[in-house]
């Protein structure tokens, strides 16, 4: 199943590194124009050796925890690709904008704040920056450290 | 274009100056020591003598094919400098290295005006992965960034992204910037008649295009093989062609939004060849005779034949199509045109748009890295087609309506009017000596870039309400309750400092101040003008349901700024005996 895949860009493997594991941050978008925000508060305040996952966070039935489900056909996978193509491709444009890129991308379909969760417990993100009307459930739950980009707006549209 | 071009910097910028520019030498060379395709060389003279003509230090940046991160000796760059020199008619010096103490000494010994080609940036595998260490070493070997390689833009390289977090400015080359300013006239305001010929193979590539194109297009064709697949939505008679059946649906649907829109054109008729012949020709490598061909009509190509060119009737077409329009957009070759034959349409497409399109005032821009190929083999003047671009992938995440990494890394035309002022950033870090405050001090540069920031302390101590009472209070009780509150601010900083000088960060000022703790923070933050709250906070976990604290919840309600909740690892948590396990 392509879309679920994590890829990662080759290891630098620059040999100058300091030994320290880079940080590495987990970035959900929803396709909405607030992902920017979050990209543009993690792009400025991450240090420098962080690494950027994008995490295309749909919102639909849990493909991945119930593979009974019928499956999305392959036209329709194609079509949410080409969406999450373009959603990688703003955010990565923001992020080169400051000298950077993302180290990954994902995609998964279920409930976003479940997804967000499991995903940066699956690859022990020790950060999570959380745009405005991100899901709030995650600033409560997850297990390591959220930055929340624009936090008055998160907390009024998750009210709604 | 938003972005700044090489030739809009003021003169003095570049003279006497270190400019690095990025250029491409060469996608594959063939065999060592041959340049396969110079048209890309040939696509970066003008920046070259441009910057030479102002008096910059031109060092030049380039890659060739696909060394993997590792030294090829074949895909060393002496070639590039050799011919370099030999179109600028000076010399362009060669290293043996892109980065390290060799360059640096070359470039300091450089005079105004020189040339010099640094070795293959794909000898390191930090260019590909546009790492931050390699980045600042090519930044060290310049004063200004200048891209001038289309053809990569689509990627993020240390060398073209990378680099612009340690130099500015960044500006686009005058290659780039020609191809940039072609895509935008084309896709942001098309002269109409606006006619697309979207043709080749990889139909997942192209559909995003054509539907980022279907509202500014006014007529699109549709050929190559990618055709196969929209004559099958349209149950045509295609023999053997092969169709993308996982997509059909998505073709038919394209086809259904189209109809409103564009008039959508197939190829009319086909150069067709017996499929099985046609295997055995491609199993022999191509050797000998290629099969016999026979024209068939769109609707009646029989099973067992295949489809390996469009017709005379649909080149006449297409040649209509193109002779009205005032913006002409070709992706992709109509045939086979590897095998010889099989590149007839093709080619006389080309040779139409050579001859008939160019030197009138219509805009054409050809694309597709096939296509590219498919002209130059050819061997017609690809100099005089206005516009063959000199990067496939590039050009279609433009033509899908994506922006390029490469571009997006340049100074905005606005950033050299305005600059942006940086100042150091502030962070307001609230300390209450808990568990959550240390974990937060501790944790604050390993999460956050605050080398350079100024960090304010602040320590929120609650209102005693039994002695506010102004007739009961007794003046040695309030010196005592003065000082024990002062003692215990002093405590919270000490313990708070220790970690913060252990990570070299710099504490701007203390603050102590009565209250409630949210309100508080949330004042001083906007006092100080804080870029960033920091606050500790222990998680919601499974078990205990612990709620977040209230504070942070309140700060995180009306914070206008940023703010980062630290956690304390659930394992920790459990250590510092804040959790039953």
């Amino acid at each position: 199943m392509p879309d679920t895949r994590l890829i990662r860009r080759p290891d630098c493997g620059a040999s100058n590194r300091a030994p320290r594991e880079s940080l590495r941050i987990l970035i959900p978008l929803s396709g909405a124009d607030s992902d920017a925000s979050a990209i543009h508060v993690a792009a400025e305040m991450a240090p420098r050796d962080a690494e950027f996952f994008l995490l295309h966070a749909r919102s639909g039935p849990d493909e991945e925890r119930y593979p009974d489900f019928k499956r999305a056909s392959e036209a329709e996978r194609f079509e949410r690709g080409i969406e999450s193509e373009r959603i990688f491709a703003r955010a990565n444009a923001i992020l080169a904008s400051r000298g950077l890129i993302s180290a990954g991308q994902l995609v998964m379909q279920g409930d976003p704040a479940e997804i967000i969760l499991r995903v940066a417990n699956q690859m022990a993100a020790e950060l999570i920056v959380l745009a405005a009307g991100g899901p709030r459930r995650v600033i409560d739950h997850a297990a390591c450290s959220v930055l929340v980009a624009e936090p008055g707006v998160a907390v009024k549209l998750t009210k709604v | 274009m938003d972005k700044v071009v090489i030739n809009q910097l003021p003169v003095e910028k570049l003279r006497g100056r270190r400019v690095f520019v990025r250029i491409d030498a060469d996608a594959e060379p063939p065999a060592p020591g041959v340049l396969y395709d110079e048209s890309k060389l040939r696509s970066s003279l003008p920046t070259l003598e441009y910057l030479r003509g102002v008096g910059a230090r031109a060092v030049i940046g380039a890659s060739m094919g696909k060394p993997g991160g590792r030294v090829v000796e074949s895909l060393r760059l002496d070639p590039v400098a050799e011919r370099l020199s030999r179109m600028l008619g000076s010399p362009v010096r060669k290293l043996g290295e892109a980065i390290g103490r060799g360059p640096q000494g070359a470039v300091a010994g450089m005079q105004d005006g020189d040339l010099l080609l640094l070795e293959n940036l794909r000898f390191y595998p930090g260019e590909d992965a546009n790492d931050a260490d390699f980045a600042h070493e090519l930044a060290e070997l310049c004063d200004v960034h200048c891209n001038d390689a289309f053809a990569l833009a689509n990627l993020a390289q240390a060398s073209t992204v990378g680099i612009t977090r340690y130099v500015r400015p960044a500006a686009a080359g005058l290659a780039l910037a020609r191809e940039l300013m072609m895509f935008e006239a084309a896709l942001d305001q098309p002269d109409p008649p606006f006619v697309a010929l979207i043709a080749g193979a990889r139909l997942e590539e192209k559909l995003p295009v054509l539907e980022n194109l279907l509202p500014r297009l006014n007529r699109l064709f549709i050929g190559g093989a990618l055709a196969f697949t929209f004559l099958e939505a349209k149950r045509r008679e295609i023999g053997s062609a092969p169709v993308d059946k996982a997509l059909l649906p998505l073709v038919k649907d394209f086809l259904k939004k189209a109809e409103k829109e564009v008039e959508v054109i197939l190829p009319e008729d086909f150069i067709t060849v017996q499929v099985d012949e046609f295997r055995e020709y491609e199993k022999s490598g191509r050797t000998g005779d290629p099969p016999e061909w026979r024209l068939e009509l769109e609707n009646g190509i029989p099973p067992f034949y295949l489809p390996v060119d469009v017709g005379p009737a649909t080149v006449n077409r297409i040649k209509g199509l193109f002779e009205g329009a005032r913006t002409i957009l070709w992706n992709g070759p109509l045939g086979v045109w590897e095998i010889e034959p099989f590149g007839a349409a093709t080619r006389a497409v080309a040779l139409f748009i050579l001859e008939r399109v160019s030197p009138r005032h219509q805009r054409s821009i050809l694309c597709g890295d096939s296509l590219a190929r498919a002209i130059r083999s050819f061997n017609l003047p690809v100099e005089l087609i206005r516009h063959l671009t000199t990067g496939g992938g590039p050009a279609l995440q433009m033509l899908a309506g994506n922006p390029l990494p490469a571009v997006s890394a340049l100074d905005n035309e606005l950033d050299l009017i305005a600059p942006i002022e940086t100042r150091p950033r502030r962070i307001l870090l609230p300390v209450d000596g808990s568990e959550h405050s240390l974990e937060a001090a501790r944790k604050l540069g390993r999460l956050i870039d605050a080398e350079d920031a100024e960090i304010s302390l602040l320590h929120v101590q609650k209102h005693e309400t039994f002695a506010v009472g102004k007739t009961w209070i007794d003046p040695d009780a309030k010196q005592r309750r003065e000082l024990l509150r002062r003692r215990e601010a002093d405590l919270v900083f000490d313990i708070t400092n220790t970690p913060l000088a252990q990570q070299k960060l710099n504490v701007r000022q203390q603050l102590v101040v009565e209250g409630d703790p949210a309100d508080e923070i949330l004042r001083f933050a906007d006092e100080i003008g804080a870029d960033l709250i920091v606050m500790g906070s222990h998680g919601r976990t499974g078990v205990m349901r612990i709620l977040m604290g209230s504070v942070s919840r309140k700060v995180l309600h009306r914070a206008k700024c940023p703010v980062l909740i630290v956690r304390i690892p659930h394992r920790r948590m459990a250590e510092v005996g804040m959790l039953e396990t």
